[in-house]
């Protein structure tokens, strides 16, 4: 039985943490890539968004592969904690995080590298260590960019469909975000309820595009 | 070095690869102005960054005081945060997101009274002809401007020594006029060494204590001028 409230609930609880999860590790990978040179970084950057141009079944496939009670993450964590996270709204959250989190890397990067070095450099030579420096000039005058990637991250996550049907499965009120709800409507012939959640999505995501420009434009 | 007080001299004696060509920096800097002059391309721009800690030598050493800042024989480096030199870049390079205040409170080390930060910023806006900038943000003040604010912004941070790399060369008649009062008044007002870099003989010899001249990929200095101020 389909639970529209709880699919709208659970969508943007999901795609509201994998955007913070995302934007933790894509802005610490993002600065990374722009700012340092190591070996194999050209190779780290294409593994990390490699879940951009696969197709999210595949995605999905890895992740249960890892998160499995055979996997070794999945097998970590059962036997440590007894948890599997499969077949539970965190496992959403896993794979929207996953798929997502590229959008996230590759934005933040390119607002990493259109701050001015010289500005950096600076803000050094006034006596700013790295992470002050980071955190007082580099980070606000990547902000836009950053705040741009957030908003594609969030969109990316809402959308979330193949790895999360694979790895959470389509179980109503417990892991039926608002795509495999309005997929399961379609299914069932429930044409009625699909049209009012795609209007409900579509109502959502330009609430959520509008008030984070608004944001951005007043920021 | 030539018998110079070591409690406020720059001692420079690296060299730099460049590609096929390897630069040599080999002179020391007392209190006052030094200018570097030599063609656009010599390595001046690179001689400053090297002492700012933004450039790694190949070999060497730079001390500044009685402080080593560079030593590749006894592997130390001090980081550029570390190394309290002034930098004032070709281009005024004030933070965008900041006010003018902000950029130069910016400077202040962290932990110091904001009694004290608002003092010594009114003290120094006032002396440079800045006050009535304060409050703008960067992009409504002259190129003139926020060059000056950049200057002031250095002085704030209390360097042991100040690195001038083209400040004039993107300013107007005017501004160049407001900029060259305002580099001698460091030199009076804070009696550190700076070092100056330009292509143009004029500035050199209108600003110069000492020069150091840049030929052939080796930076020595040249014979004593006279103080113009």
């Amino acid at each position: 039985m389909i639970d529209p409230p709880f699919s709208i609930f659970l969508s943007l609880t999901v795609a509201g943490l994998a955007t913070l999860f995302a934007t933790c590790v894509g802005v610490a990978l993002g600065f990374l890539f722009a700012r340092t040179s190591f070996r194999g970084k050209d190779l780290l950057n294409a593994i990390c968004i490699l879940p951009f141009f696969l197709p999210p079944t595949v995605v999905g496939f890895v992740l249960l592969e890892l998160f499995g009670k055979k996997g070794p993450i999945g097998k970590f964590l059962f036997d440590t904690f007894h948890y599997t996270p499969l077949f539970t709204w965190h496992a959403c959250v896993i794979a929207a995080f996953f798929i997502s989190v590229p959008l996230m890397i590759s934005t933040s990067r390119a607002a990493f590298e259109t701050v001015d070095r010289n500005l950096e450099n600076v803000s050094y030579t006034l006596g700013r260590n790295r992470f002050d420096t980071f955190q007082h000039v580099t980070l606000p005058l990547a902000a836009k960019g950053v705040l741009a990637g957030c908003i594609l991250t969030f969109a990316r996550a809402l959308g979330e469909f193949g790895a999360t049907l694979m790895l959470a499965g389509n179980i109503p009120g417990q892991t039926q975000t608002m795509p495999l709800a309005i997929y399961e409507a379609a299914q069932s012939n429930q044409e009625n309820l699909a049209i009012g959640l795609v209007l409900m999505f579509c109502t959502m995501s330009v609430c959520v595009l509008y008030s984070t420009y608004r944001l951005g434009r007043k920021w | 070095m030539n018998g110079i007080a070591a409690a406020d001299s720059l001692e420079v004696n690296f060299s730099l690869a460049r590609g096929s060509h390897v630069l040599n920096f080999q002179f020391a800097c007392r209190p006052g102005m030094s200018v570097i002059t030599g063609r656009s391309g010599s390595g001046k721009t690179s001689l400053l960054d090297c002492i700012a800690g933004l450039l790694l030598p190949t070999t060497g050493f730079i001390k500044l005081g009685d402080k080593t800042l560079y030593d590749s024989g006894k592997q130390i480096n001090v980081p550029p945060q570390e190394r309290r030199v002034g930098y004032v870049l070709q281009r005024p390079s004030l933070f965008p997101h900041m006010t003018i205040k902000k950029n130069i409170e910016y400077a202040f080390q962290k932990g110091t009274l904001a009694n004290t930060i608002a003092t010594r910023v009114n003290a120094l806006s006032e002396e440079f002809g800045i006050s009535n900038l304060l409050e703008r943000r960067t992009n409504q003040i002259s190129g003139g401007q926020a060059q000056r604010v950049a200057l002031v912004r250095a002085i704030a941070a209390e360097p042991l020594l100040f690195l001038f790399d083209e400040p004039l060369s993107s300013l107007d008649e005017q501004s160049r006029i407001e900029m060259v009062a305002a580099i001698k008044k460091v030199n009076e007002v804070t009696g550190k060494p700076i070092l100056y870099v330009t292509h143009s003989s004029a500035e050199a010899h209108e600003l110069a204590n000492y020069r150091i001249a840049g030929n052939d990929g080796q930076f020595r200095e040249c014979k004593a001028e006279s103080q113009s101020s």
